[in-house]
């Protein structure tokens, strides 16, 4: 009944195709005629063996006969019998066929996504009898008389005993996976292992739950909260913003104050995942601790991720397409978007801010009088006469992305291929920030002889960018920057597509950069920003006897990236007058070009050697490696004169200047440089397994950096980790409570060498001067201190951890301790400014410890026959100190000994001075402490009054305190739980990060205006105001051009703590045997949300993006995606 | 036969392997400096390295922005350092700090130069280093090393005292010297001058002219001495130079016969006779006057009039006759009317034609006489600043050079608000500001740079700033007809008339004449703090035109010494207790 249910999923129409009449006439033709027949006229699909004898000659006449009819007729007298189960007709030989009764079982097994299983072992219970699933997932097997059980087992799938009735013929089977799958495995450092037998701290990625039917560009992106330990943020400076890089990964906490990002290895080589098409993904395997890191060496402190393509496998070939629609739009629901619109209001705060300071106000009461009176005008002209902008509802828009993915597997018995392509497009949530990219990826592999296999993988991409996009949110030019920097007296552009600047000539008139919108217009969007890559990959794999493999790899990574400006500047209107007047006119063209250039190569040798000694299993893998990076950068400018009548317009300009050949120079600049490392390798690894009981695992490598002075060039990572599963001990129960039990630790050593390329040398670099009144001399002057001592950082980890799988496998988990010290981080100490501006040279001077604590938990389970559901969940800790540090730095992100890295170190604010009560109390203050406000400004009623909180008797940068636990959260947690019942299944990933407080002070966070620029709201609003809200203000007064109430304090610190619904998904997969009438296998529809919701209390744009220069950050998106996923 | 082939692919595929692994070295060296040790191995390093040491003193920090001293005074107004103009900075300030690194800097770079050369390989062959060579090379370092520190004690009374045993590489981390106090600091500025006077040139070759002569040297010696009230003495080196100094070649110095040249000198071969030391610019390399000074009908139309002269020092330019200059003259009822009131005396309205600004309405402006109030007056007003209803020469945004006006426009019945985009001057800095404008220093059209690098020559010391300096001794020690006799060579050289003073009233009277003569060239900052008059000068509102405050200046006692910078006092612990008084 359980796999007959299974069906059940098609079944709703099956009532009325039974009623349909059909017309079957075969003439001598075979029953596999009659079948093909029937399948046409009908959606039903016959699912049958070979065996039964299809091939038997029948003849057939019926004519408009139900469906019962018509298989009455055709089965008739020839052994044969049917079984109608939704609209899937199974076929087998009667039973009864048989003397001494046995009969045939037949059926497909799947699993919870419907794919077919292979090599899945069905046994009948307590014999030897039994057989295994073919690549389709179907097997036939003979049965006893009577009812039986049989026993299905897979590896990584919750085993299954069913029972099949007597004349039960058909069984369809759907297999859950293990919670854990202990079988599973795990690619780790340069191979693979069991998951049951790794002894270090590997954590996987659910590359089908995470990663698919969710659009981006980048992986990163997606794996917050996917894996304990793993902190994914969304790139501080891009945020959404498409074809930016990906998200900025730690994994377990900030190491070092240098470079903290994992080592990213893509199929073996160094690379970056944010070029990987995530539907390409087979697996990612995050690497911890020392003992599964350590093979990487030198640059595994701060862990490793793995990621794997997919490959060829021997089999039919598939076809799939993967399409995704989405239409993205940023999220701008936080206090920060809420933009004064009302340029009166507006002129009336500034006005407010000016009279404060003791200054002049700008505007005249007649201005503010007729600004007012016009507020609710509606025609389309008085609009732009006295404009109310808001420049969010001007510079956001929805964006329609599209995603699609091509990809062909399959092989035969010596080759194996994976071929994709992948096009994915996206106009951006702002005007020109268009990004496209098509990529390509062909996995090949081909058995030249027994012992000799050749592989050549090869992925190529080309990306484009609009030549806005990257100057949107990274330079000063950004759009969210350059538009904050207007004021709504402003028309960003007219109906008719002209600029507007400031109508107001009381306003900051005639400033070029007032309007953003129109610089968004500057750039020839013709002249994409381009990346384009060929990575091939040349591998040999020679097995010269029963378990020795060697390998070895060639890679080529080359990439280049191009961008292009052609800069022209825009009109700008003034729409005051009754005709609009052009005040400021086009001007400035100008061409500038930059080339990257990267190339990287690396070579590699392995040899693997596994071999069974009895009880013993022993592997040992030697390798070593050689790395060579090379980068090239020019840079090219010329400033066209501007010599053409007013009216001759873009086009042909453009055309005229478009290279730096026709362009005519008023000046011009070229600059360059190139760069270059090689690194060296030795490593090896030894595992030694006591009958799956007692495992122990050493790695060990070397590495030379031409980083290093000659003298400390080399490195060595040794690491060593051993486990003891419990459950294999004869006194373990498997089948009590716990099913699995596994107990390990881990200590090894790794390195860092996030330095600059020739830090260890003393430089003389060009300072030029100037001799002559005007002839420019060479100069060289020392631009760097030599330390030629530096040497790599090393990270040493510590790692107990446990797994286990408990209640039938169904709930399985993992806990994790670390203690992971890094010891000689390479810092710029902060040096006496008596040095001048000379590099001060890095040392060896620090030392931090990360402790923390990581839990994953998983259930998997079915509720009846056709529910199936799981839910993950994943918390991690991490404490951060600083153990040892040279020279305190003081700062806002302050570092010391005995403190977490970075820690926010702050003003404590008192309280915002409102009433007489609160002035009395500062003089009270300032009566005993005479110099409190020496080297402060004294505050007065709507300042913010801070705390000397070391009680010295003066208020100045040492009475800052720590305010957090660092630059990263303390906690962060996931959450993924998802079911799937007759063909829909469900999803949710939720994520978040607690223990984290940061400060926002920026230009639209503070209540220092500025002239020209926008005003938020809530801010201005809840400004302190003499006689209107004296008690109630929630901010400090308006104040411009005087920073005092700036003074980063606790009264901006807000909590970055968030939780945050990343993925919601609803999907229908079409039943197969319907989908097969159009020669689908697997037809899957699905809608998609992310960022739906996002609970914080962080004012500013968006918690994951902080404070640094917020509002040149690209917003987070929500996402809506459509996407379907056909399998041929 | 299969295993002869295993074992021979096996082998193809290890050497294949092994050889790809291992054909890249590990040794790398940058391909945009040179290490340490193929560095002074030739003649030509010599220059290189000296040149580097000059510029130094070009950076904003530590003397290309000295202009910006007199916007926190009172003869000029702006916001670069309004908070510190109002008083009310604290010693976080990022511009103590700027200073303090960068002026140091000055000193760190000589130092190593000195190092580096007393450590140079020295012979006779060409193309080697000679010992002239090391010596000279020495002398101009301890020059500018004199240059930079007495910079610092300007600025910050006693500070810590480096010289060219200290050597960076190895004690970088360890610049925790005590403060020296600033006469003993003095004194080896001193000893630095009189070495160099011995060793340097009485003048350059052409092609190294810029670089400090001896001249230079007792110059900056005489200067010391007058800010250690050391008035004999100084007088002594002042009188050398404007006697027997040379200016190029064997060309005298001389004061320049044409004011308006002194600060538009330019172009490779161009002299200026009054210079003495000046940091040399041109259009790549220039200095930040335009983009900080100038205004925004300026080359490019983006500089940002930082700084604009203050009405008083307007006002404190005579009349062509020498007598003192009255507003009321020329538009009765200004002296004792309000901003309104001035307002109504001097602004129209503008409209657009072809979207340039001309008068459509003259209100109750007379505007001639507005004009004729600053030409009828001492030259070097017009030199210094652009007033209202005259002209200036600027660019499109396009760098296509254009004449603008400077109307005072009534925004609050105008249609139009003045801006260069239809043709009009404006202070874009602090509201519709009417200030005044600077001239003097400001790219005037296209000189075919960008407005970041303006070309002219920027003196540190000049003849005339010598003179007064010289005046200024002999006044302080009783000579005054010593002390008339140079301020009338400056007055005479724009046609003022000479002047007849002595005691208190000539005190005073030098002072205003510095005022006149050295606007914008980062003196009046030192002056009033040296002569101790700030708290009398820099008081009351800074306004525009009109008289309407722009902001209220201050100038508390704590300002005549500047702070230890608060990084600095951060990272020295042992200094927690010398903070300057009131900082």
């Amino acid at each position: 009944m359980i796999c007959l249910l299974m069906l059940f999923l098609g079944s709703f129409s099956a009532q009325a195709q039974q009623n349909r009449r059909l017309t079957v006439q075969i003439q001598n033709g075979s029953i596999l005629d009659c079948i093909k027949s029937i399948e046409s006229q009908t959606d039903y699909s016959f699912l049958f063996s070979n065996s039964i004898g299809v091939d038997k000659k029948v003849t057939v006449n019926c004519v408009n006969q139900t469906l019962e009819q018509v298989l009455g007729t055709v089965f008739s007298g020839n052994g044969i019998s049917y079984e109608i189960d939704g609209r899937q007709i199974t076929l087998k030989r009667s039973s009864a066929q048989q003397p001494d009764g046995r009969r045939t079982v037949i059926g497909t097994i799947r699993d919870m996504n419907g794919e077919p299983l292979t090599g899945v072992g069905v046994v009948i219970e307590g014999t030897t009898q039994g057989t295994i699933t073919n690549p389709d997932g179907s097997y036939s097997i003979n049965v006893p008389a009577g009812s039986v059980t049989l026993d299905i087992t897979s590896m990584g799938y919750v085993s299954q005993k069913v029972r099949v009735n007597p004349h039960q013929g058909v069984l369809n089977i759907t297999l859950a996976e293990e919670a854990l799958s202990l079988n599973e495995t795990v690619v780790v450092g340069y191979a693979t292992q069991k998951k049951a037998n790794l002894t270090g701290a590997v954590s996987t990625v659910n590359v089908s739950k995470e990663i698919n039917g969710r659009t981006t560009n980048t992986i990163s992106n997606l794996l917050a909260g996917a894996a304990p330990g793993l902190v994914a943020t969304a790139n501080n400076s891009s945020g959404s913003r498409p074809g930016a890089n990906g998200a900025s990964l730690k994994i377990r906490g900030t190491g070092t104050t240098n470079n903290s990002a994992p080592l990213v290895i893509v199929d073996g080589i160094v690379s970056s995942m944010d070029y990987v098409n995530p539907s390409d993904v087979e697996n990612i395997s995050i690497l911890k601790d020392a003992a599964s890191s350590a093979i990487y060496g030198s640059r595994a402190a701060n862990g490793v991720i793995l990621i794997t393509t997919k490959k060829g496998h021997t089999g039919a070939p598939t076809v799939t397409y993967n399409g995704m629609y989405s239409l993205e739009q940023a999220n701008l629901s936080s206090d920060y978007f809420n933009i004064e619109s009302n340029y009166a209001t507006y002129m009336e705060y500034l006005n407010d801010s000016r009279n404060n300071r003791g200054l002049t106000p700008y505007f005249s009461p007649e201005r503010i009088a007729e600004w007012r009176s016009h507020e609710n005008d509606t025609d389309p002209k008085s609009k732009l006469r006295w404009p109310n902008t808001d420049w969010t509802k001007v510079v956001f828009r929805t964006a329609h992305v599209q995603n699609h993915t091509v990809s062909l597997q399959g092989g035969t018995d010596n080759v194996r291929y994976f071929v994709s392509g992948n096009f994915y497009k996206n106009p951006g949530v702002m005007k020109w920030t268009d990004f496209q990219r098509i990529s390509f990826r062909s996995n090949l592999e081909v058995d030249v002889t027994k012992f000799l296999t050749l592989g050549l993988n090869v992925f190529a991409f080309r990306s484009e960018m609009d030549p806005n996009s990257d100057v949107a949110s990274t330079d000063g030019d950004a759009i969210t920057w350059g538009a904050a920097a207007g004021s709504p007296g402003i028309v960003l552009v007219s109906p008719d597509g002209r600029y507007g600047e400031y109508n107001n000539p009381e306003d900051n008139t005639g400033q070029r950069n007032a309007n953003a919108f129109r610089r968004m217009n500057f750039y020839d969007h013709n002249r994409p920003e381009v990346q384009q890559s060929v990575v091939p990959k040349f591998s040999a794999k020679l097995r010269p006897f029963e378990g020795l493999e060697i390998e070895g790899n060639y890679t080529y990574d080359y990439r280049s990236h191009n961008i292009q400006h052609l800069l022209q500047d825009m009109d700008l209107w003034n729409f005051y007058p009754e005709e609009p007047v052009r005040t400021l006119k086009t001007v400035n063209v100008y061409l500038r070009k930059w080339f990257y250039e990267y190339k990287y190569q690396t070579a590699d040798l392995v040899a693997r050697y596994n071999k069974d000694f009895g009880k013993l299993k022993l592997g040992a893998l030697v390798g070593t490696s050689g790395e060579y990076y090379w980068t090239d950068y020019s840079y090219a400018l010329k400033f066209n004169d501007e010599s053409l009548a007013p009216g001759e317009h873009n086009d042909y300009r453009l055309s005229v200047w478009s290279t730096m050949n026709t362009s005519r120079a008023v000046a011009q600049y070229l600059q360059g440089y190139d760069s270059e490392w090689a690194m060296r390798s030795y490593f090896g690894r030894i595992n030694l397994n006591w009958d799956d009981k007692y495992l122990f695992e050493a790695n060990f490598r070397a590495d030379g950096s031409s980083k290093f002075s000659p003298e400390n060039r080399w490195g060595y990572f040794p690491s060593f980790s051993a486990g003891w599963v419990i459950s294999e001990e004869p006194f373990f129960n498997k089948q009590g409570l716990f099913n699995f039990l596994k107990l390990r630790g881990s200590w090894g050593a790794l390195g860092n060498n996030a330095i600059g390329n020739y830090d260890w040398q003393t430089l003389f670099g060009s300072y030029n001067y100037v001799l002559n009144n005007g002839t420019t001399v060479q100069g060289m002057s020392q631009n760097s201190i030599a330390n030629r001592n530096i040497t790599w950082e090393k990270t040493t980890v510590t790692n107990i951890g446990v797994d286990f799988t408990m209640l039938d496998s169904r709930l399985s988990g993992t806990a994790e301790v670390y203690d992971k010290l890094t010891d000689g981080i390479l810092l710029s100490l902060p040096a006496s400014l008596t040095n001048g501006t000379v590099g001060i040279p890095r040392q060896n001077a620090a030392v931090v410890d990360n402790k923390g604590v990581e839990l994953q938990l998983r259930w998997n389970d079915k509720i009846g026959s056709d529910f199936n559901y799981y839910v993950s969940a994943n918390a991690a800790y991490n404490k951060n100190k600083v153990v040892d540090f040279a020279t305190p730095s003081v700062g806002t992100y302050n570092i010391e000994e005995g403190q977490p890295l970075y820690y926010l170190n702050i003003y404590e604010a008192d309280r915002l001075l409102r009433t007489d009560a609160d002035i009395q109390y500062r003089d009270q203050l300032l009566a005993a402490n005479p110099n409190l406000f020496t080297s402060v400004q004294k505050p007065e009623k709507g300042d913010i009054l801070l705390k000397d909180s070391n009680g010295d008797g003066v208020i100045n940068a040492d009475d800052r305190v720590k305010m957090s636990n660092g630059n990263q959260p303390s906690w962060t947690y996931g959450l993924s739980l998802g079911a799937d019942w007759k063909g829909f299944d469900f999803s949710v990933i939720i994520n978040g990060v607690a223990g984290w407080n940061d400060v926002i002070n920026d230009v639209i966070w503070r209540s220092t205006p500025a002239w020209g620029y926008t005003l938020n709201r809530t801010i201005a609003q809840g400004a302190w105001r003499k006689d209107t809200n004296e008690a109630t203000a929630k901010f400090p007064r308006l104040l411009m051009g005087d920073g005092r109430n700036n003074t980063l304090s606790t009264f901006w610190m807000y909590s970055r703590s968030y939780l945050r619904l990343r993925n919601v998904q609803l999907g229908y997969t079409i039943p197969e045997n319907l989908s097969r009438k159009f020669y689908v296998n697997r037809l899957r529809f699905y809608v998609s949300l992310d960022n739906a919701l996002t609970f914080t209390k962080w004012p500013g744009m968006d918690p994951e993006l902080g404070q640094s220069r917020a509002i040149q950050n690209h917003p987070i998106n929500k996402v809506t995606t459509f996407g379907v996923n056909i399998t041929l | 036969m299969i295993v002869m082939k295993k074992i021979l692919n096996s082998i193809i595929a290890t050497i294949f392997a092994i050889t790809l692994s291992g054909c890249w070295g590990l040794d790398y060296y940058p391909s945009n400096a040179i290490g340490e040790d193929n560095f002074l191995d030739r003649a030509s390093d010599v220059d290189k390295l000296m040149n580097s040491t000059y510029a130094q003193i070009k950076n904003a920090w530590a003397f290309g922005y000295d202009f910006l001293f007199d916007s926190v005074t009172d003869i000029a107004t702006g916001d670069y350092f309004q908070n510190y103009a109002m008083g009310i900075s604290a010693y976080s300030d990022g511009w103590f700090q700027n200073c303090w690194q960068q002026t140091y800097n000055v000193v760190q770079r000589a130092n190593t130069t000195i190092r580096l050369l007393s450590e140079a390989q020295t012979g006779t062959g060409a193309g080697e280093i000679t010992t002239a060579m090391v010596n000279q090379g020495i002398a101009e370092a301890k020059f500018l090393r004199a240059l930079g520190y007495f910079r610092l004690i300007s600025l910050y009374g006693d500070i810590p005292y480096y010289d060219e045993t200290t050597v960076l590489s190895e004690s970088f981390g360890d610049m925790y010297v005590d403060i020296s106090p600033i006469a003993s600091v003095r004194e080896k500025i001193i000893n630095d001058l009189n070495e160099a006077e011995k060793v340097l040139p009485s003048s350059w070759e052409t092609t190294k002219y810029g670089r400090a002569t001896k001249w230079a040297a007792i110059a900056l010696r005489g200067k010391v001495r007058l800010y250690a009230k050391e008035y004999a003495a100084a007088a002594a080196d002042f009188d050398n130079v404007i006697n027997n100094g040379i200016a190029y070649g064997s060309t005298k110095l001389a004061l320049d016969p044409d004011y308006a040249h002194v600060f538009k000198t330019w172009g490779t071969g161009n002299r200026c006779p009054e210079m003495i030391f000046s940091i040399q610019n041109s259009n790549e390399s220039g200095s930040a006057t335009t983009s900080l000074m100038g205004n925004k009908s300026s080359l490019r139309q983006i500089p940002t009039d930082r700084m604009n002269p203050s009405p008083k020092l307007i006002d404190m330019y005579e009349k062509k006759d020498g007598t003192p200059f009255n507003w009321d003259e020329y538009l009765p009822g200004w002296n004792s009317g309000n901003m309104e009131k001035r307002r109504d005396l001097s602004s129209v309205t503008i409209d657009l034609k072809d979207g340039i600004a001309y008068v459509n309405d003259m209100l109750q402006a007379d505007t001639s006489a507005m004009a004729r109030a600053y030409r009828e007056r001492d030259p070097r007003l017009m030199v210094t600043a652009i007033t209202p209803y005259s002209k200036y020469l600027g660019t499109t945004a396009g760098s296509n050079p254009q004449w603008f006006n400077y109307y005072l426009v009534n925004t609050t019945k105008s249609a139009f608000g003045p801006n260069e985009g239809n043709g009009c001057l404006r202070n874009n800095n602090g509201g519709f500001t009417p200030s005044y404008l600077v001239r003097k220093f400001v790219i005037e059209g296209n000189l075919g740079g960008e407005y970041s690098n303006a070309p002219f020559e920027w003196p540190i010391i000049r003849l005339a700033d010598v003179m007064l300096m010289a005046a200024e001794c002999y006044n302080e020690t009783g000579n005054d007809a010593k002390a008339c006799e140079y301020v009338n060579l400056v007055r005479a050289r724009v046609n003022m008339p000479a002047i007849q003073k002595s005691g208190n009233e000539l005190r005073d009277y030098i002072r205003d004449e510095r005022a006149r003569e050295l606007p914008f060239e980062g003196h009046r900052f030192f002056d009033i703090r040296r002569w101790g008059i700030g708290p009398q000068v820099v008081t009351g509102d800074a306004t525009t035109i009109w008289g309407s405050r722009i902001y209220t200046m201050s100038y508390p006692a704590k300002h005549d010494v500047w702070p230890i910078p608060m990084v600095e006092l951060d990272r020295t612990p042992g200094w927690k207790g010398s903070q300057k008084q009131g900082w």
